[in-house]
């Protein structure tokens, strides 16, 4: 008995999208999309409790590793409520599941503050 | 000798206020937190009164600190940008150090803990820096949204601002086999009346159990290795431009003419 598993069917579990893969992603397009001129990071920190800490950044290789912090999410152990502080504008977005935590993601990464933010990076990279 | 102001202008139209301050006190670095100013008309402004050119330091992304500075883009190499915006600064003639500006976040929306954690990450980033480029000449100035005594600024695994310039002299500390370094924070001591200048650079009457009335959350904190630079009278809250008290009649910060935090200013010699 004491050598049966009583974990139960561990390998039908299934392969949770956590809020460091999103960024991971988002990361990983912005490096594709710049053609690697700029580069996304995510740097990921764990606190005490269990609570994550990740961090995206735009970073610019050529202007002497500069980065920008633009956002940072936190989460406890669950993933989910997490909380979103957008960089620029200050401001915290709770989030209850992955889909509002999608969305969020979207409105800051897509603002016109990011955008100038990625030309403005672009440009001087190149310059 | 290197000049730095700082200024939490509360989105407040400030742009004659600080020009003014700019001119009358020969400022090298402006900081500005919290600010909606144009930079263009504020930077025109300047320019107009000052004897050397203005801008703003690269990479002029913008972001919650803006940095604008009399030396030339050359001597400005920009780190990092967000909550903390960190320049490593190569002045024509004297030691190159790093400028860390910040504007934590506020307690209307974190508890001590997550304040704690924010200047945890701030600690970990500034000494990442610090080893990329290879010294820890280093100026943090900024809101920090918490009193010199409150556990992020204080803690070891914090920011590590110790009162005591013979202390953090020694550079850093160990706990728990882990080796901690020192930031000198001048700004105990301009906390309080008894103190030359105002009793802090911002007052809030919480009405709560623990009410401090006011608090010195804009700091300037001085590692080490750049304390020869620094001397203890180096350090000014400012209360007046011309003619324009920032002090209320009721002896707090004055919210209609000025910020509700009073600008500091310190100079380096470098």
């Amino acid at each position: 008995m004491a050598d049966e598993s009583m974990w139960g069917n561990l390998e039908s579990l299934p392969i949770i999208e956590t809020p460091a893969i999103i960024l991971k992603k988002q990361a990983s397009i912005l490096t594709d999309i710049t053609k690697n001129v700029l580069r996304g990071y995510v740097k990921i920190d764990s606190g005490e409790g269990g609570e994550m800490y990740i961090q995206l950044y735009i970073l610019a290789p050529s202007l002497g590793e500069y980065r920008y912090a633009v956002l940072s999410v936190s989460h406890g152990v669950n993933m989910y409520p997490a909380s979103v502080i957008d960089n620029i504008k200050g401001e915290k977005f709770n989030c209850d599941n992955k889909d509002t935590l999608l969305n969020v993601l979207k409105l800051i990464l897509s603002s016109k503050e990011i955008r100038n933010i990625v030309a403005s990076l672009i440009s001087q990279s190149k310059a | 000798m290197i000049k730095f102001l700082y200024w939490n202008i509360n989105k407040k139209p400030l742009t004659e206020l600080i020009t003014q301050l700019a001119y009358k006190h020969d400022i090298d670095f402006l900081i500005l937190a919290e600010s909606k100013l144009d930079s263009a008309h504020l930077l025109k402004l300047i320019n107009s009164k000052v004897d050397s050119f203005f801008s703003e330091a690269p990479p002029r992304l913008g972001g919650p600190v803006k940095i604008y500075s009399r030396l030339d883009d050359q001597f400005i190499r920009p780190k990092e940008d967000g909550r903390i915006a960190i320049r490593h600064i190569k002045p024509p003639i004297g030691v190159d150090f790093i400028l860390v500006a910040v504007h934590l976040p506020s307690k209307l929306y974190r508890q001590a803990g997550d304040q704690a954690d924010t200047c945890r990450r701030m600690s970990e980033t500034i000494e990442e820096i610090e080893s990329q480029i290879g010294h820890t000449r280093t100026l943090l100035i900024g809101d920090m949204n918490m009193n010199p005594f409150e556990e992020g600024m204080i803690c070891a695994t914090g920011v590590h601002g110790i009162s005591d310039r013979m202390t953090a002299a020694k550079g850093s500390r160990e706990v728990e086999g882990q080796k901690y370094k020192f930031f000198y924070n001048p700004m105990w001591s301009y906390l309080g009346d008894i103190s030359a200048g105002p009793p802090g650079t911002y007052f809030y009457n919480s009405g709560g159990d623990i009410n401090f009335y006011w608090n010195i959350f804009d700091q300037v904190l001085i590692r080490p290795e750049l304390l020869s630079t620094f001397s203890n009278d180096s350090i000014q809250i400012i209360t007046k431009v011309g003619q324009v008290s920032l002090i209320s009649e009721l002896g707090r910060p004055n919210r209609s003419d000025g910020s509700d935090h009073l600008p500091i200013l310190l100079s380096l010699k470098i």
